[in-house]
């Protein structure tokens, strides 16, 4: 999908939208009130563009998958029915687009390497840091590492940390979205913490602090 | 008896939990030197991982775009869509993938099993069956539900990538010939997420 810098008339920030509680914002939808879903998109984009991001590890991939999923959440918008919130249900459909997405992305490297199985990582953080000793920042260093740490997760474990932590999501919404059990969600954030805390300690992250 | 051995050292998951602001230290977290420094790695960890994790950068100025491109596919969602010349013959196509990798799979489940295993430690990211590829595959559908609502339905993903294969490459014969040459190796790795 194509970005484009356009200035376009959209429902102003301060319509009376912005106003409305999610319940209002939900029947206004329903009721075929195009600002409302606006309303939607410029409350959520932010925050699904980040979670999006935090799995499939490209910006721009990030900004597609998440356009996508408001463009099927509008489409689908008469099968949402309000068990749970309406951002939980958007992190739904946001989770499965980037899984889909991921498959693509992997089956077409597939399809491009040959028949050896060996699949294309390139976009994988955790092969492209680098380690040249003039890298003054430290900070920056330590995101990379934190990213590369971050990268070894498969992405459900990358969604369930990310809700878990920069959502703040219950382990029940976090099963919700991920149509798993909530043992199963613990489970994998277990799981998780122990490889980032594996792989932190073997860069010498955890080491004592002077 | 070994320390790891000890019966009353934390397991892991109660250490994390903790870590993670879940329920209250019990007394031996403080008097077992070992318990004590596990917890604080998994502390470290945590504290790293949530303050530095990389955000992606987004300048409030990119919204006015990003609304108008997701407006534009609603708009264009709404339109009728023509039909590609060539949709017919990759219906085709797909059905015999379908028939390829069903049949791939069906004739080596154990080394496909193994594959599976090797490529995750984990017990909860293991989710990839002949069911599942089937299901991807024939309908695009991830089989996930939320509530009475099955997502993906309407995604042909097979048709996404058979189109993005032969956008990269040539013609449908080429594109028969590589799939023909697909092991379960080869799906295992690319659908094993
Ligand atoms: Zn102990």
């Amino acid at each position: 999908m194509q970005r484009e810098n356009l200035a376009i008339a959209f429902t102003p920030a301060d319509s009376p939208a912005s106003q409305m509680s999610e319940q209002v914002l939900v029947d206004r939808i329903r009721a075929g009130d195009s600002a409302a879903f606006d309303e939607v998109v410029r409350r959520h984009h932010e925050r699904l563009i980040q979670f999006v991001y935090r799995v499939v590890n490209d910006p721009d991939d990030a900004a597609d998958v998440a356009q996508e999923t408001f463009i099927k959440a509008h489409r689908r918008f008469g099968e949402f029915r309000g068990h749970a919130g309406l951002f939980t249900w958007l992190y739904r459909i946001a989770y499965n687009e980037s899984i889909s997405l991921l498959r693509r992305r992997k089956l077409r490297s597939y399809l491009r390497l040959g028949s050896d199985g060996t699949v294309d990582q390139s976009w994988d953080p955790a092969l492209s840091i680098d380690d040249d000793p003039t890298a003054e920042m430290e900070s920056e260093q330590l995101q990379q590492q934190v990213e590369a740490a971050a990268a070894q997760l498969p992405p459900r474990q990358r969604a369930i940390f990310s809700m878990k932590h920069f959502e703040d999501m219950s382990h029940g919404d976090i099963a919700r979205v991920l149509g798993r059990s909530e043992g199963a969600v613990r489970a994998n954030y277990f799981h998780a913490v122990r490889k980032l805390r594996q792989y932190l300690s073997q860069t010498g992250l955890l080491d004592p602090q002077p | 008896m070994p320390n790891h051995l000890h019966p009353n050292h934390l397991h892991d998951d109660e250490l994390i939990a903790l870590a993670s602001g879940e329920g209250e230290a019990p007394k031996h977290l403080k008097d077992c030197p070992r318990c004590a420094l596990r917890f604080k790695e998994f502390e470290r960890t945590l504290a790293l991982t949530t303050t530095s994790m990389p955000q992606m950068e987004w300048n409030p100025l990119q919204s006015g775009g990003f609304m108008h491109q997701v407006r534009r596919g609603i708009e264009l969602q709404s339109a009728p869509r023509p039909v590609p010349w060539w949709q017919p013959a990759l219906g085709g196509a797909g059905l015999m993938l379908v028939v390829l990798l069903a049949f791939q799979a069906a004739v080596d489940q154990p080394a496909l099993e193994q594959d599976s295993l090797l490529a995750s430690e984990s017990p909860d990211t293991i989710d990839f069956d002949e069911e599942g590829l089937s299901r991807i595959l024939v309908d695009g559908s991830t089989g996930f539900e939320y509530g009475e609502t099955v997502l993906n339905d309407e995604d042909d993903e097979l048709l996404i990538l058979i189109d993005a294969y032969l956008i990269d490459t040539a013609t449908e014969d080429e594109l028969m010939m590589s799939l023909g040459d697909l092991t379960e190796d080869g799906v295992g790795a690319a659908f094993d997420l």
